[in-house]
Parts: C-alpha cells; structure tokens; sequence
C-alpha cells in the first residue's frame, strides 16, 4: 500500500476537518487571485495612456473628473469650453489635431456623446489605428448616429435602430422626444470605453430640441458654440516625448479662467492612488483569511493527531519508520493544500469572471477574467509550501510520538 | 538439529521511575516455528518481553538475538525497519486503524516491507471474513477484529509471530477459534509464534507453555509440555 493511499484514507477519516481546512484555504487563494487579478488588470487599463488621447482640454474643475469623464465615460464634466478657446489650442504649436465633444446625454444608460464626424474618421486610438466599422456606415446627415460595438450590444441594436437620447446621465433626466436618432452604423471593437459610446455627430448636437434659444445660434454659428472639452493630440519630439511647448500652453490656461488642459499620463497614476488602498485593504483581508488558514490547516492536522495517536503508533508497530510518520502527515498537509489551491483557483476565476463582467459594465474597460497574473505565478508554487510549513508542527509531534507508551495507554 | 531462532541473554528490562527491573531472564531460546505461550500474573512482565521481542522498547541490559541480528545495536530506526520485515504483532484490542477497511487494514501489513506478500484477499477469506472486506473495524465484531489484525500480522510472513493476549477481551468459544487460527495461520506463514495469555484454557492449546516466573528464576527457561 502506498503511502500517498494511506494518507488518502486517513484525510477520508478526517474528512470534515479537512475540508473545513482545504476550504478556508481555497477562500485565501480565491480572495489574494481575484484582488490581484483585478488590480493589476486595472492599473493595466488606466495605464493605456489616454486611450490615443494625449491631453484633455476641459472646463475648470477637476482635472480626474475631466479624464473619467472624456475618457471613461463615467461621472459629469465640471462645465464647457468656449468654441474659440477650442479652436485656438488646436492651433497652439504643442497641438497636432484636436476632436471637440460634447458629453452629457444618454440612452437607456448607454452615453451619448457628440463628436466632430472627422473624429470617427481620422482619430488613431491606438498607434496607427483607426476606428472601423463592424456593420452599417458612418452618420452623414441629421439625427444619424452610430454606436461603439459594446454599446450596440448592450441594447441589443443595429443599423436602422431609432432612439430619442436623454438629455443627462441620471434615471429621470428628460427625453429629447421630438429628435428621433437613426443608428447608421456600429463601429468594430477597440477593447477600450470608446467601445460603449453612441456618436452623435457634434453639429446635430446644437440642433436637439429643448436645449433653449441659445443652441440655436450655436447651430448656425460655431463661434457661439460652446463643448463639454476636446481630446487633443500633441506634437511629439524625437525620441516620443510630447512637445516642450505643452508647458507653455497648460501655463496660459491655468491662468484662464475658462479651461485647463489635462494630461490622463499624469492624472490616472492620482486616481489609481486614491483607488490604491481599496484593493490594499483587500489584498490585506486576503492575506489575513489565507494566514488564518494556515493556521487551520495546522489545527486540523493537530486535531487529527490527537485523535490518530494509537493509528500512528500501529503504524510504527507494522513497521512504519518515524520518516514515514513524518512524511504521511507532510503529504496530508501537501494533499489538503492542493486541493485548497485548486478549489480556490477555480472559485478565484468564477470571482474574476464575475468581477470582471461588473466592471466592464461599470467602467467600460475590457477586463479579461482569464489572463496570468502574478497571483498565479505565486500562489501555485507557495500554497503547497505554505500547506506543508503548516503541516510542519504536526508532522514533528508525530514524529516524536513515543511508540510504546502510546500503544499500551489506556483507552477511552 | 537447528539453531534458535530467538536467543535471549541476561536480559533487563524495566519501566520508567522504577529501580527495580521488571524482567531479569538470563537466558531463553525460541526455535524456529515454534509455537509457545507465555503466561503468568498481571504485572509479571510478560507484555513487557513481548514488547522488547518486537523491538518496541529499548533493553536496559543483555541481547536479544533474532535470526542472527541483535536489537540491542539497532538504533529505533533500523528496529522500525526490522520489524517491519521480520515481525508480525497482534495487541488485545484496537489492532485496527478505524478509517481503513477490513482488507486495507490487512494491506497495511506489508505497507513497509517489500518483496513478496500474501494474497490480503484471500488470507481474510481463509479467516472466513471473504464477505466482511470493505467493512471497516466499527461495523465488525471484536472476534472478526481479531481475525483480521491475526490476517494482517501473517500477510508479510514473519519470521516471528507475536501476539499480546489476542483473545483478551474475546468470549470463550471465539477466543478459542481466535487461538487455533493463530496457530494455524502462524504454522502455514512458517513463522515462530510467542503469545501472551493468562486464560489457562486458551494456554493448554498450545504444546510449549511458559511461565514468566521461570524465566525470571530459572537461569534457562524450560518448556513445560
């Protein structure tokens, strides 16, 4: 009989607090997965330097809630930016190309933003990457839009869908129900929040119903137009560095009151610092929930000892050296943390899978629930350590378990 | 004529926190196959030779000489690794591990010795528990219990066969048959079987009996028969 078999029956003996143990174990390795997973995919996402944007020019307010905003698509933008202000930063000499948009409408929670068309045309949102279409055409005419891919799917759309966009983010907010919007067309997946957008197209903007008197004017004079901000594209030197003159420009509009220009490279790193102790605290709640199962592990092992005192020493008397005691209880360590490990992965990637869906839904990042981490790389060669360190202290009691003394005790 | 398996020489023993020892025998031979029961009070110090025969308990003094090899210069270790080559034990109760079945319970028994073994099937077949294979300890009688550490002690076909009241806690009518398949099985394994008792009925089935007084007495132990 080997002896991965008579550990095999022992932990069958003992099977509850074995599993009790190999379960505590399998929540530590789910949690420390799912946390580390979740955090290294979101500093991952954040870090894709602005998505193709590199400088924001938004209202006065704050510089994160511009990014969140433009970027992400989450949150409200703090104001607008006057056209001409707009049209002279493009013309800055820092600036390659700018897209005007404006935020701040919706559809059945899907944002609607509106976008200069060239935007859909030109903007590279990833080196030398446009956008492209999946079905349909862009929007050319008045109340056509098309919709980013995750979008379309998201309210089950296609091309020739019609929808009257709400006029805010919030449940509640009115319906521009006289402006009957056409989708044209569904852009291919990027990945990225630009995914979950609909694209009106800007000078439609000025023209929705309800806006009062004054959008009128902006519709037929771009001067009097006012935008939620623009993404900008700057000049770069050689070698990839942004142009010197980025300083100069972000100089002037600090001191307008009107508008600042925004750097995601440099904003993100903030936000993931404020969001930093989230995932500190859970990664500490994780590491506390695994070492309190090391220590069950060890309480289990040792509770079992008590109990297993005479099936020991039966051993020893059949001939089992104090090694082979020694490695029996090692090896039910080992077995308890493997299976610890392996329960706890797959729990830790139904938590990934599931995680990863919320934050899509909410953020709009692509979070893929199925990618090695660093969790993985660690977490598969130290539980089976960890598990046998645990089983280290029982394993020494087994081995000095004096033969004869505990064969001839008395017996309950 | 052949020579002893067992030499027993100027043996001591004693327990723990006494002066005095619990056993003095100057000499004992065993021969090989032989079948002997050893007998006496509570507190003569049988289980305690018996003990020290296995190897179980270190010797205060004098050798123990089984089939060539002397205990007393085994360190527990090698003892460990002699016994599971060269000894089969049955003890009076809890002989079984409760979480194993009746046959891995009998498996156990050559779990630390290599080469070649008994069928486990067919020993607890011969010990007529061919239908109680899977069951484990708690769902078998003390008797069946019995058979199957007896299975067990035989499975690697020891040179010696010891047995430490065995048939203890048995009625009488079971410990008899307890009794004649240890010695049946014992004769079969071609192993020297030494079996503690104080129930003179179980003692007069065997042809060699030995009282420990003797042995302790005597300077060599003679057989009565």
């Amino acid at each position: 009989m080997h002896l991965l078999t008579i550990a095999r029956i022992s932990l069958r003996q003992h099977r509850v607090s074995s599993a009790v143990a190999a379960l505590a174990l399998a929540v530590g390795v789910a949690l420390l997965l799912t946390v580390t997973a979740l955090r290294e995919q979101t500093q991952a996402r954040f870090t894709q330097v602005g998505l193709g944007v590199d400088a924001l020019l938004g209202p006065k307010g704050s510089p994160l809630q511009i990014v969140l905003n433009a970027l992400y698509h989450l949150e409200d933008m703090p104001g607008t930016v006057p056209w001409p202000l707009f049209t002279a930063v493009k013309q800055h000499p820092a600036v390659a190309d700018g897209f005007a948009l404006v935020t701040g409408h919706s559809y059945s929670g899907v944002r609607v933003n509106a976008v200069e068309t060239r935007f859909l045309a030109k903007f590279t949102w990833k080196p030398d990457t446009r956008f492209a279409l999946a079905q349909g055409r862009l929007a050319e005419a008045r109340h056509e839009a098309v919709a980013g891919a995750e979008a379309a799917v998201r309210l089950g759309i296609t091309p020739g869908f019609r929808f009257c966009p709400v006029c805010g983010v919030d449940p509640g907010d009115p319906v521009h129900d006289q402006d009957h919007i056409t989708i044209t067309g569904i852009l291919a997946p990027t990945g990225t929040p630009h995914d979950r957008v609909i694209y009106l197209r800007l000078e439609d903007f000025y023209t929705l119903g309800g806006h009062g008197s004054a959008t009128g004017a902006m519709a037929d004079d771009p001067a009097h137009r006012t935008i939620s901000g623009a993404y900008l594209v700057l000049r770069r030197i050689r070698g990839g560095g942004y142009h010197p003159a980025i300083q100069d420009l972000q100089y002037q509009l600090q001191q307008s009151p009107q508008a600042q220009v925004v750097l995601p490279a440099e904003t993100l790193p903030k936000l993931l610092s404020i969001i930093g102790w989230v995932d500190r605290v859970l990664a500490a709640i994780a590491l506390v929930v695994a070492a309190l199962a090391t220590a069950l592990l060890t309480l289990a092992l040792l509770a079992s000892l008590r109990e297993r005192r005479r099936d020991l020493a039966l051993l020893r008397a059949l001939g089992a050296g104090r090694r082979t005691i020694l490695g029996l209880i090692l090896l039910q360590a080992l077995v308890i943390s493997l299976a610890g490990l392996t329960v706890g992965l797959a729990l830790g990637q139904g938590l990934l899978v599931i995680g990863c869906g919320i934050l899509r839904a909410k953020t709009g990042l692509v979070f893929d629930p199925w990618t090695w981490t660093t969790a993985h790389s660690l977490l598969l060669p130290l539980v089976p350590l960890v598990g046998v360190g645990a089983g280290l202290l029982p394993a020494l009691q087994a081995y000095r378990l004096p033969l004869l003394d505990t064969l001839t005790a008395p017996h309950a | 004529m052949a020579e002893p398996l067992v030499l027993v020489r100027n043996l001591v023993l004693t327990h723990p926190g006494l002066a005095e020892p619990v056993v003095q025998i100057p000499a004992w031979d065993l021969d090989p196959g032989a079948q002997v029961v050893l007998e006496g009070p509570s507190g003569s110090g049988k289980s305690t030779v018996l003990h020290a025969l296995a190897g179980l308990r270190p010797l205060q003094g004098g050798t123990i000489i089984v089939d060539g090899i002397s205990l007393g210069d085994l360190d527990e270790t090698a003892r460990d690794r002699w016994r599971g080559s060269q000894v089969g034990v049955v003890f009076q109760t809890l002989n079984l591990l409760p979480g194993f079945t009746a046959l891995e319970n009998v498996c156990l028994g050559s779990a630390f010795k290599s080469g070649p073994t008994m069928d486990p099937v067919a020993l607890l077949e011969a010990v007529g528990l061919g239908h109680r294979l899977h069951h484990r300890p708690g769902h078998l009688s003390l008797g069946e219990q019995q058979r199957v550490a007896i299975a067990r002690a035989v499975i690697r076909r020891p040179r010696l066969l010891l047995a430490d009241e065995p048939t203890g806690s048995l009625d009488p009518r079971t410990a008899e048959a307890v009794t004649d398949l240890l010695q049946h099985l014992a004769a079969q394994a071609g192993s020297t079987l030494v079996m503690v008792c104080h129930q003179p009925t179980i003692a007069a089935r065997f042809s060699q009996r030995m009282d420990i007084r003797d042995l302790n007495r005597a300077g060599r132990g003679a057989c009565t028969s």
